[in-house]
């Protein structure tokens, strides 16, 4: 399930953020400064983009910096809301 | 032939000159939508990069560009480009750099009274007229009148006689696209430029930009207003900062045929600023309401917070560690930045419709 879901995510950054990876891209590189450089208007979009492929709804206190970190980290409180379906 | 049209940042009307073009079979390449919309990509793609090879042939629109329907009522209106292949033009708003020497260029400027008012509306910041023309650009640290005069001088250096004003479109539309037509060595039939003119209108702009909004869910600046020339006269609010515009822009707007009072002043208000006295005052004053307030995207507050931050460490400025700690609550990825981002989803869920 992990690793469908932190795939799943890197093609909605790479494909329909239309994001270049920085040499050596995985799950562990960072979504902001030093890694894939995305900004706040990208981030609201990469949540419509989760929210709607994955079908689920985050709940707002869940939007932090640490489920933000890179794509695991976003993968794992993914994975929360899907399991407790 | 590459050919680069020039204008201020401020709503000027070139949008309706780029619509003719693109009515003219001309392909235009849109520099600020690409730096706007590719901003996280290192190195920003090249400005015709809002346009992508169609499988029938010519051109498309990318869908991640089409933003500029709210501006351009052709591309609502055409699918495929088939551009001439012997001209092309490329659509800036920045300072001109060294790959513009020698290069053909064209410059639309408008009043400035009546262009960085129209701006104001537009941007509709939380500060008074005369603050927002204070507040420095993010690029030159310069106020927003002294900026567009350093934009004008600059290009003015490069397209010569090649400049042209909202005013005279507002004139002769016609006329003034055959001016620009054959100072650009473009040749195209009177009934071509007529049919162009009538498809770029106001009018025609307004029902695209009205046709957008409505697919675009979350677009609420309305960008295509009727501008009136002289605008400002009638408007008490912009009266006093014209005064201000005019003092630090005053002899470039002469120069340009606009009728503006001569002060006095003018010469040691430029050089007040240069020295950096403006900058400095505005970097002890700041505070994060102020820069929110001022409704700019962050990133173009963090490159403010950048400059700023570079001449108050090379001129020995007390402000450097206020600047620092105001660059942190702009940096993406920060838990303020998180907090900012919480109130705006808030809001979008009070305001979006269950199962929308």
């Amino acid at each position: 399930m992990a690793t469908f879901v932190t795939d799943h995510i890197k093609r909605l950054i790479v494909e329909q953020l239309d994001i270049p990876t920085p040499p050596g891209f995985d799950e562990s590189t960072p979504l902001y400064e030093g890694g894939m450089g995305i900004d706040s208007f990208t981030t609201v979009e990469l949540i419509t983009l989760i929210e709607k492929q994955f079908d689920i709804e985050f709940d707002v206190e869940h939007i932090r910096p640490e489920h933000f970190v890179n794509i695991s980290a976003l993968g794992n409180l993914v994975e929360r809301y899907l399991s407790s379906r | 032939m590459r050919i680069t049209l020039a204008s201020p940042v401020e709503p000027s009307g070139a949008s309706w000159l780029i619509n003719c073009f693109l009515e003219l079979g001309i392909k235009v390449s849109h520099k600020p939508v690409v730096d706007n919309v590719w901003r996280h990509i290192d190195p920003t793609p090249p400005p015709d990069h809002i346009w992508q090879r169609a499988a029938c042939g010519g051109y498309r629109l990318h869908p991640k560009a089409q933003v500029l329907k709210q501006f351009l009522p052709v591309l609502s209106r055409v699918d495929v480009f088939r551009f001439d292949e012997d001209v092309e033009v490329e659509y800036v708003q920045d300072l001109p750099g060294a790959q513009h020497v020698g290069a053909p260029a064209l410059l639309f400027v408008r009043d400035p009274r009546d262009s960085l008012y129209s701006m104001y509306r537009r941007v509709q910041p939380a500060l008074d007229y005369e603050a927002f023309l204070r507040f420095p650009n993010p690029d030159t640290l310069s106020t927003r009148p002294t900026h567009w005069r350093l934009f004008v001088e600059a290009w003015i250096a490069l397209a010569g006689e090649n400049w042209f004003t909202f005013e005279e479109y507002k004139r002769d539309p016609a006329g003034l696209l055959q001016r620009v037509l054959e100072r650009a060595h473009i040749a195209r039939r009177a009934d071509e430029i007529e049919r162009a003119v009538v498809e770029s209108s106001f009018e025609r702009a307004r029902a695209a930009e009205e046709s957008y909004r409505t697919s675009a869910s979350g677009e609420w600046e309305v960008v295509n207003r009727a501008g009136r020339v002289g605008d400002w006269i009638d408007r008490s609010e912009a009266r006093p900062g014209s005064g201000v515009i005019e003092r630090r822009a005053g002899s470039v707007m002469r120069r340009l045929g606009y009728d503006a009072f001569d002060h006095r002043d003018e010469t040691s208000v430029l050089a007040d600023e240069a020295d950096g006295d403006d900058v400095c005052a505005f970097s002890c004053e700041m505070d994060e309401s102020l820069l929110r307030h001022s409704n700019l995207p962050t990133y173009r507050i963090r490159q403010l917070l950048d400059n700023l931050e570079s001449m108050a460490l090379a001129r020995g400025w007390a402000s450097v560690e206020r600047i620092a700690a105001l660059r942190e609550h702009f940096t993406e990825g920060s838990e303020h930045q998180f907090a900012q981002l919480r109130d705006l989803l808030r809001q979008r869920k009070r305001t979006t419709p269950q199962g929308a």
